[in-house]
């Protein structure tokens, strides 16, 4: 128990760092949109972009303590209980409406994807399981999807360590050339938020490019990922049954138990709270009912918008362009090569299916 | 210690869950959790 207790405390000092900074971004932003007034120049002072460029300016210009890196590092919780509180807004109709095409779009990317890095990696001959793992992380979603892949097919510590670093950079520069490229489409929220949960390669990340976008557009984001995220333990499964066939990796044991445990948790606490609130808002019809049960989504909003806000400031602490330097060019060659097709095909998906696609 | 990652990994996913459903039971009962 006092381990236990002592492990959690590990994390206090980073985590109070980040909720300091992420309340002290909002803070900031708000003072910087009351008092500037050219539209454009107030755009760039949204919450999201000041979490995120603070985050980065402290990270990379601050000598950090070691001792606040745990607590610094557990900004995915945050992104995982606002993605789970956020289910509550979604009726589970259009989730089901909007997941079902997303699924199909999302199974389209994913194979494409793991086709185009791995003839990419062949080509400029990189060793075959950092091939393998550039393609989960650009297919499903980027950190976890790695660290999940790298220890069922045996991959090297440099390996996982290089792919991660990878995905990382690009995770960076989408929260730049996304919302760009949106903006130049003239996109609607719902086009893009669907185009960046598709196409981002980092759960935060991809997050953060819908919310820079616009409010509207991160719930898309947050869904498509959710699809990306839900098919993850298929994709690693394939590769780790792939390798161990090839005598390179361990055999695979029991493969449902193998999918649950590479299933991500949090889609079902989502799941959950959209299938609660739909039958909330269903069971009672009355207009002072649902005035209160809107009210409180909308108090459900705020909560899981200000758990991103700690995901920002944590996203923005993680990118260091040290890191990206050091990675070198020819895996990063693959990523702008990997990343570019992915962008234009979920692009060009999402501008195909846009006729079928539901509203929340 | 791999397989110990793997199940604080595991734990700490659940973690997300329970908290995040905590969370909008609390709100949902009127009370509220951030003030601003």
């Amino acid at each position: 128990m006092s381990r236990a207790l002592e492990g959690m405390g590990r994390y206090i000092p980073g985590v109070l760092f980040v909720l300091i900074l992420a309340v002290g971004g909002k803070v900031l932003s708000d003072w910087l949109q009351s008092v500037i007034t050219l539209a454009w120049v107030r755009s760039l002072a949204s919450n999201v972009i000041v979490a995120i460029v603070g985050g980065m300016a402290i990270g990379n210009l601050l000598p950090l303590p070691k001792w606040l890196a745990p607590g610094i590092g557990s900004y995915e919780f945050f992104l995982k209980v606002g993605i789970v509180i956020m289910g509550a807004r979604f009726l589970v109709t259009d989730v089901a409406r909007l997941g079902g095409i997303g699924l199909l779009m999302v199974v389209v990317e994913i194979l494409f994807s793991i086709a185009f890095v791995t003839l990419f990696a062949r080509w400029f001959k990189l060793p075959q399981k950092l091939g393998s793992l550039l393609s989960v992380g650009v297919g499903i979603c980027g950190v976890s999807a790695i660290i999940g892949a790298s220890g069922s097919i045996d991959a090297k510590k440099e390996e996982t360590g290089y792919a991660i670093a990878v995905i990382l950079v690009f995770g960076a520069a989408a929260l730049i050339a996304y919302p760009l490229v949106g903006r130049a489409l003239g996109m609607s929220d719902k086009l893009f938020g669907l185009w960046a949960g598709l196409a981002v390669d980092n759960t935060a990340e991809a997050v953060a490019t819908g919310a820079i976008y616009s409010k509207a557009a991160v719930a898309y984001t947050a869904l498509a990922k959710l699809c990306r995220n839900a098919l993850m333990g298929f994709v690693i499964l394939g590769f780790a049954v792939y390798y161990a066939r090839r005598g390179m990796a361990r055999e695979v044991g029991a493969k449902g138990l193998f999918l649950w445990q590479k299933f991500p948790k949090f889609v079902l606490g989502f799941i959950g709270l959209s299938v609660l609130f739909s039958i909330l808002f269903a069971v009672f019809p009355g207009s002072a009912e649902q005035a209160y049960l809107k009210g409180r989504v909308g108090a459900m909003r705020n909560l899981s918008e200000w758990a991103f806000q700690v995901t920002f400031v944590g996203v923005g602490l993680r990118t260091s362009f040290r890191e990206m330097v050091r990675t070198g060019v020819k895996p990063l060659l693959i990523g702008v090569g990997a990343e570019a097709a992915v962008a234009a095909v979920t692009l060009g998906m999402v501008f195909a299916v846009a006729g079928f696609l539901p509203s929340l | 210690m791999q397989g110990s990652d793997k199940r604080r990994s595991l734990s700490l996913d659940w973690w997300t869950v329970i908290v995040g459903v905590a969370l909008a039971a609390i709100v949902l009962a009127g009370i509220p959790v951030i003030p601003w």
